[in-house]
């Protein structure tokens, strides 16, 4: 029954994470954006979601409006951004997601500080049996990853993905062909935005308790390493990546009571791994693991 | 008032230090470096470790912490930047995000969460001009502003500073031109992080070290080097300056009678902003300078 219960906790963190990284491909693995605050959106979502329950907005509700005002934040912070380049672009979303710490950690009118929110009802409590109620929950999860997951294939193959794949592969040329390079960058940073909005409802619904603690810039950087092991501009890439990471993440939580570390050393052990391969993956296989397969057009 | 200027003169010129490093690459190799924070933290352990456990007198502790904070700089240029010349700034930029986690989760692991200080001998207070300084901050106003005395004697007298310039100003035509563009690229590593170290040691000789010291410098140096204009090196010490003086007079007004104006917090005579949110002010000027002058508040991009 044990090992049941740990699978359900893995496959559900397996969902959250999943869309987190599917919202940062489109962002920088299509439309080549380097989003160093993915989880200020998260954040955003997360807050967003418990505070529309807290105030008594059923789940659908509550999840969609964490969609909507992260969406709403990714836009606010591509408006000054997205004529800039690269650096610039990670430097203003890395100081964002700072900011959205800041203000979670010291608003306590509105998110309790360090105390942090509790008391998020999971959804139709009372309709699914309690034995069954983490199985339902990890269904709802991948019911939202398959929905994300539609969303993105129908961009990754429509017009507006390919422009957006222009923009990534030489910006200055999809400029030049007409594309309104600007508008396109503020649409793919909202659209990668409301997906971290919905995994930070989905989590919030889901751990039932959220603080400041759950939102570090930690969550930045294991998202970044899923997409770029993964591949990037690769969904099914990101994906394994989530699983490899997830996995990887969670089970040195598990095998802690066997090292002889304390749980402070192992966290950093754990950080030392993953900066590891994220810099192992840009040096020795940029593409990552699974390669994006580049549709050559023959004329 | 004259404590306002006293403090942000001191912490300006610490911020100062670690923005010459960062500009000066950024401009060079054309990448953010995310991980410049990192080596003021590991020249502050160094000379932790140098005078503390192992016993040296602080001075030379600081000196030899500050090269193995540059030695350190040189290292990552070998093992990581070094193989990625000819990537895009995109990889470069990942890279060094991977590689401030992995300085971090090092020193976090050996060195645990808690701060460490240098138990240096307690310093006497002088007072000017109602403001109050002391012995150690009056040392370290002094120790930066002769390092960036040398610094800047380094750009404009030395063969070494010329080809640093020329080859910020134009990559290409400097290695036309018959310089050495790997040695000169080694060079800048190691005086950038030597110069990062620097701030480290000195911000904990005024106060602590800690794992987090570089990671949380980050936003202001970024915002100071990019007010600066990036690749020049004056306009980042002036950058580093104005941010810390921004930061300490919003700190320090006291906004009530604005509030009262539009009838709010009526009953309250005292509205400060809290002290945690002083990076938030770093980001703040960053993104109006970003939408004003993206080239920073200089009128040249970068003077000769």
């Amino acid at each position: 029954m044990q090992f049941f219960d740990i699978f359900i906790y893995f496959a559900t963190m397996i969902g959250i994470f999943g869309i987190l990284a599917l919202g940062l491909n489109l962002q920088y693995g299509l439309t080549g954006l380097v989003n160093f605050g993915h989880v200020a959106f998260y954040a955003i979502g997360g807050y967003t979601a418990a505070l529309a329950t807290i105030a008594g907005a059923p789940f659908v509700v509550s999840l969609l409006l964490a969609g909507i005002v992260a969406a709403f934040a990714g836009l606010l912070i591509a408006l000054p951004t997205a004529r800039l380049s690269t650096s610039y672009w990670a430097i203003t979303t890395l100081g964002i997601a700072e900011i959205v710490r800041m203000v979670a950690l010291n608003e306590e009118w509105l998110t309790k500080g360090s105390f942090g929110l509790d008391a998020i009802t999971p959804p139709w409590l009372d309709l699914v049996p309690t034995a069954a109620y983490s199985a339902f929950y990890m269904a709802l999860t991948w019911a939202v990853v398959g929905a994300v997951l539609i969303v993105l294939i129908l961009i990754w193959n429509s017009p507006f993905g390919r422009a957006l794949k222009a923009i990534r592969e030489d910006e200055e040329l999809a400029t030049s062909l007409g594309k309104p390079v600007f508008l396109l960058k503020l649409k793919a940073m909202a659209l990668g935005a409301m997906f971290a909005g919905l995994a930070g409802g989905l989590y919030a619904h889901y751990i039932t308790f959220i603080s400041p603690d759950d939102f570090t810039p930690v969550i930045t950087m294991i998202v970044w390493a899923m997409v770029i092991i993964g591949g990037k501009g690769n969904l099914v890439g990101s994906i394994f990546g989530t699983v490899v990471i997830v996995g990887f993440y969670n089970s040195t939580r598990f095998l802690k009571d066997y090292l002889p570390f304390e749980a402070e050393t192992v966290a950093n052990l754990r950080m030392l791994v993953i900066g590891l391969l994220i810099i192992g993956v840009v040096l020795f296989r940029p593409q990552g693991v699974i390669a994006e397969r580049k549709r050559i057009y023959k004329s | 008032m004259v404590q306002i200027l006293v403090n942000s003169l001191l912490q300006g010129a610490t911020l100062g230090l670690l923005a010459i490093g960062l500009t000066v690459t950024f401009s060079i190799l054309r990448f953010a470096n995310f991980a410049h924070g990192e080596f003021a933290m590991i020249g502050a352990y160094a000379a932790y470790v140098l005078s503390i456990v192992i016993g040296l007198p602080f001075i030379i502790a600081a000196g030899l912490g500050v090269a193995v904070a540059g030695g350190m700089a040189l290292f990552a240029d070998t093992m990581v930047f070094g193989r990625l010349r000819n990537a895009s700034p995109i990889a470069l930029i990942i890279a060094s995000l991977g590689l401030s986690m992995v300085i971090r989760a090092i020193f976090g692991a050996a060195f645990g969460a808690d701060e460490v200080g240098y138990e240096l001998p307690l310093a006497s207070h002088y007072r000017l001009f109602g403001a109050v300084i002391t012995s150690r901050q009056v040392t370290i106003i002094g120790v930066a502003a002769a390092s960036l005395v040398t610094f800047h004697l380094l750009l404009k007298r030395t063969k070494l500073g010329k080809s640093m310039r020329a080859l910020s100003d134009d990559p290409s035509l400097a290695r036309g031109r018959g310089l050495n563009v790997e040695r000169i690229i080694k060079y800048t590593w190691f005086i950038g992080g030597c110069y990062a170290g620097l701030t480290g040691v000195l911000i904990g000789a005024e106060s602590i070290v800690w794992p987090d010291l570089g990671y949380e410098l980050l936003l202001p140096v970024f915002a100071a080097t990019i007010i600066g204009g990036v690749g020049n090196v004056h306009g980042a010490v002036l950058g580093a300056m104005l941010l810390a003086l921004v930061e300490n007079l919003m700190l320090a007004i006291n906004w009530s009678p604005l509030f009262q104006a539009f009838g709010f917090f009526a009953d309250q005579d005292f509205v400060f902003v809290k002290t945690q949110y002083r990076s938030a002010f770093a980001f703040i000027v960053l993104v109006i300078v970003l939408i004003w002058r993206p080239t920073g508040i200089l009128r040249q991009a970068r003077p000769s």
